[in-house]
């Protein structure tokens, strides 16, 4: 059996062992059981019962749903400390019972306030004069942690999550997706039915527009904790949960990827609620929560930003985030407001006089406000507007920064290139319209109606659910991924790219077993993300195929493959959080790597196998569960489970001023390389070796003339089994 | 005098990088990495530091983690701690430095005026558990 295979097969036991056969928490006295196994269902209050079909994942087309079964209320959340009670008390949004509990948001040691919660057990047996159900004092979850979910109404509209419901319809759904993420999450245990705690929020709203509303979620594993289910750390038994935004994802192997320890009020916690997939915004049974005070099991609570300190530039919000402005017409242009944030980067009133001045860099030009340079007040949280322009006549590459200066300090900045590619090209075709009500649909009947010589298909802002076939040489043009997503029903990729020439630009991918698979040359995949795709984020299988300011985030497998990718190219992207390798380079020449961010992967950063003639230059890759860098084969036990590639023989390549740090295992692990350059690389604080060769020969460690041997112009320090270690077998 | 506080200072904050070195976090411990910094300078010359990285976002919100970013340069050494107060470490008051912006996966601060152009170092340093915890120690150029 493969190493892989046993590792997948050990996780399928963990997973599946401890349900069969076990005892149910008194929680689900009554409810409805899974004849296979007699393990209680998991459903969410009020609504029916759902099953995932062949693809594994709940909330997909292919579900299985039994409308006759009704999840029956098993425990609600009450914003405040609520003393225990019989009935169950109402939400305080229904009810005069106490005013809702403000926050300020941020942690208690930096200024914020928490919001105190308390989470009940119910019977689930509702009436009149119960209508939440009564305390359930369930001794069998006794000692049980509940895991309480803050989430936040960006847009107050008066709901969690994509609806159609709300005024805007369904012109904002896609701008709702961002509310799916948790804004806070805290443990408490239980104890005679009860759990209570505070849970400390990031997110808040200016308090002169009333902050930000927030919805208190809670979710819990019932019992026991057995030793074959992670370590005995966490409950083994089915979930219980108030009501959702989402169907949480449940596959507990894809949300612990650290080790997992018990969930308690002072210990660190994983991210474990997330959605499954995309909830639909006009579902029969929409899944938003409502914040009126209808949803029975959840509670509100306002949260208030903190003073502001800085400035940020609204439609910049992403940190770190670059504009790419054209070299003429409206692509040329910056066009945002400038507002007041707090030290969370919320939105938020602006102290009396709060003034900026706005310095721009050369060639980008401060049109508005008209006194550039000079001091404009915030009077308010609405900030002010601001344009600003590219000089006619600007060189492609040309960066710059846009700041703003408070107290002679950069309170504000905005980074920017000018990029010939960034200038749009009028679109021939807009989805979604008459002619195109699919994105499929815009890629099969496109001409070049503007006969510009290409074929350009702008896609609006929103959620698409289909999976996509690129056969054509087209021009896929997203709003922004933030807003612009396309969501596959997990069978297949969510974009597949077989035609040459393409260019996406724009979109997130979700939901497929990949998120682009691109297998036509010369594709350019440009400010785009794939994000939870059930395997690899973005899989290139072809040549001169560029990558540039995209992300591939929280995949189920590797975040970038290039297999076989000859002359291709990763450039100013990020691999953050995926469940294999961050960027993985095999049987490719010629391909570069560089400046891109690589953190928090499950088998290591960066991996190159069999690749020759390559550049892997200034990227970062940090934080990672296995070696950071890793070339040929790898150690085996050295942050271990990148080492299960197969051995290649890399050659001829340069490896030069990367930083890899703080990852489980080697810095910079190589194995049977020959004819590297590998110069002026930062390797501090692995927990494996700094440098770790074995098996190599002829290869550089310095940039200076003549071959030289480790550590040469490389640098190596406190990594925890030692700077560096070279082996000859 | 100006000098020997100055090198004490330096040596303190060096004497608590090396004592954190050892004990970086482990797996079930807060996570802490540094990647990248980005420095913006005022017209007036003054510095504001972005460093991006990975430090347990989340459990920084809930749990209140005590963390402090130490930069230093040559023998000025300044300590930020995320509640925004003036640094430490300096010897004289900076009353407009602090941390100005804590998100996700950055954090920026604005540095005292002894800062000026060069290399600088960063580093992140928390407490957890009862123990030393410190993130890879970032050099970069202002």
């Amino acid at each position: 059996m493969s190493r892989t295979l046993r590792v997948a097969a050990l996780v399928v036991t963990l997973c599946a062992a401890p349900r069969l056969g076990r005892a149910a928490s008194v929680v689900f006295a009554g409810d409805p059981v899974d004849p296979s196994n007699g393990v209680p269902y998991e459903i969410l209050p009020g609504f029916p019962l759902v099953l995932s079909g062949p693809d594994g994942v709940v909330g997909t087309p292919d579900d299985v749903i039994n409308t006759a079964t009704i999840g029956d209320i098993d425990m609600v959340v009450r914003s405040g400390s609520v003393a225990a009670a019989d009935v169950i008390p109402p939400p305080t949004a229904a009810s005069p019972r106490s005013a809702w509990p403000v926050g300020v948001a941020g942690s208690s040691g930096s200024g914020g306030v928490e919001i105190p919660f308390t989470v009940f057990l119910s019977d689930g047996a509702t009436s009149l004069g119960a209508p939440f159900g009564h305390l359930l004092t369930a001794s069998d979850m006794d000692g049980i942690p509940a895991i309480v979910a803050v989430f936040a109404d960006f847009d107050g509209d008066g709901f969690i999550g994509p609806t159609n419901a709300d005024a805007s319809g369904s012109s904002d759904s896609s701008r709702e997706v961002g509310e799916l993420e948790p804004v806070g999450r805290a443990v408490a245990v239980f104890n005679g039915g009860v759990a209570r705690g505070s849970v400390a929020i990031r997110s808040g709203g200016p308090a002169s527009r009333g902050g930000l509303k927030v919805a208190l979620t809670a979710l819990a594993l019932t019992g026991p904790f057995d030793a074959s289910f992670f370590g005995g750390n966490i409950p083994s038994g089915p979930a219980i949960s108030t009501a959702l935004p989402f169907y949480p994802e449940r596959d507990l192997s894809k949300l612990i990827r650290d080790r997992p320890v018990p969930a308690l009020p002072n210990s660190t916690l994983q991210q474990v609620i997330r959605f499954a997939s995309l909830p639909h915004a006009d579902a029969v049974r929409p899944l938003a929560l409502r914040l009126d005070g209808s949803s029975p099991t959840i509670d509100v609570a306002i949260a208030n930003a903190q003073p502001a300190v800085r400035v940020a530039f609204r439609e910049y919000l992403e940190a770190g985030r670059l504009a790419l402005l054209g070299t003429s017409g409206p692509a040329s242009y910056v066009r945002c407001h400038l507002i007041p944030v707090d030290r969370w980067g919320n939105w938020a009133d602006p102290p009396p006089g709060f003034t900026v001045s706005l310095h721009a860099a050369a060639p980008l030009q401060v049109l508005r406000p008209r006194h550039r340079g000079e001091s404009v007040t915030l009077r308010s949280s609405s900030g002010v507007r601001v344009v600003a322009r590219v000089a006619a006549g600007s060189s492609d590459g040309a960066e710059g920064v846009l700041s703003a200066e408070h107290s002679g300090v950069v309170v504000g900045s905005l980074r920017y290139q000018v990029s010939a590619g960034a200038t749009r090209a009028l679109a021939d075709v807009v989805v979604p319209s008459i002619d195109a009500p699919t994105i499929q649909a815009a890629i099969a009947n496109v001409t070049d109606r503007n006969h510009d010589g290409r074929l350009v298909v702008a896609v609006r802002a929103g959620i698409y659910r289909e999976n996509v076939l690129v056969n054509r040489s087209v021009e896929l043009r997203g709003d922004d991924a933030a807003t612009t997503f396309v969501q596959g029903d997990g069978t297949s990729s969510v974009l597949s790219v077989t035609a040459p020439d393409v260019v996406i630009r724009g979109l997130t991918a979700i939901g497929g077993t990949s998120g682009f698979a691109l297998s036509g040359p010369s594709t350019q995949l440009v400010a785009s993300r794939a994000w939870r795709n059930q395997a690899t984020g973005v899989s290139v299988a072809s040549s001169a195929v560029l990558v540039w300011q995209s992300a591939a985030v929280e995949n189920g497998a590797d975040g970038f493959t290039f297999n076989g990718a000859n002359a291709a190219s990763c450039t100013d992207s990020a691999a953050l959080d995926n469940g294999g390798g961050g960027v993985v380079v095999s049987n490719a020449q010629n391909a570069q790597i560089e400046r891109n961010r690589v953190a928090g992967n499950a088998t290591g950063g960066l991996t190159m196998t069999t690749t020759t003639d390559s550049t892997v230059t200034d990227n970062q890759s940090v934080d990672n569960f296995g070696p950071g860098i890793q070339i040929g084969g790898g150690e085996a036990g050295a942050g271990g489970v990148a080492s299960g590639r197969p051995a290649g023989s890399p050659q001829n390549n340069q490896l030069t001023n990367n930083l890899s740090g703080g990852n489980d295992g080697d810095g910079l692990n190589m194995d049977s390389t020959n004819g590297n350059l590998v110069s002026g690389n930062a390797l501090d604080l692995n927990k494996g070796y700094g440098l770790f060769l074995r098996r190599s020969t002829d290869d550089d460690f310095s940039a200076t003339p003549g071959v030289q041997g480790p550590l040469g112009d490389n640098t190596a320090e406190d990594n925890r089994r030692g700077d560096f270690f070279i082996r000859t077998n | 005098m100006m000098q020997q506080r100055c090198k004490s200072l330096v040596l303190t904050v060096a004497l608590l990088m090396a004592a954190t070195a050892p004990l970086r976090a482990g797996t079930t411990e807060p996570r802490l990495a540094l990647m990248r910094a980005t420095a913006v300078r005022s017209t007036s010359g003054r510095i504001t530091l972005t460093l991006e990285g990975s430090f347990s976002f989340g459990d920084t919100v809930q749990l209140a983690l005590p963390l402090n970013v130490l930069v230093t340069q040559g023998e000025v050494a300044a300590s930020f701690d995320l509640a925004g107060d003036p640094p430490t470490g300096l010897g004289q008051a900076a009353p407009d430095a602090g941390v100005i912006s804590i998100g996700e996966r950055a954090i920026t601060l604005v540095l005292p005026s002894q800062f000026a152009a060069g290399e600088a170092t960063a580093q992140i340093v928390a407490t957890f558990d009862g123990k030393p915890l410190a993130s890879n120690r970032l050099r970069f150029t202002l």
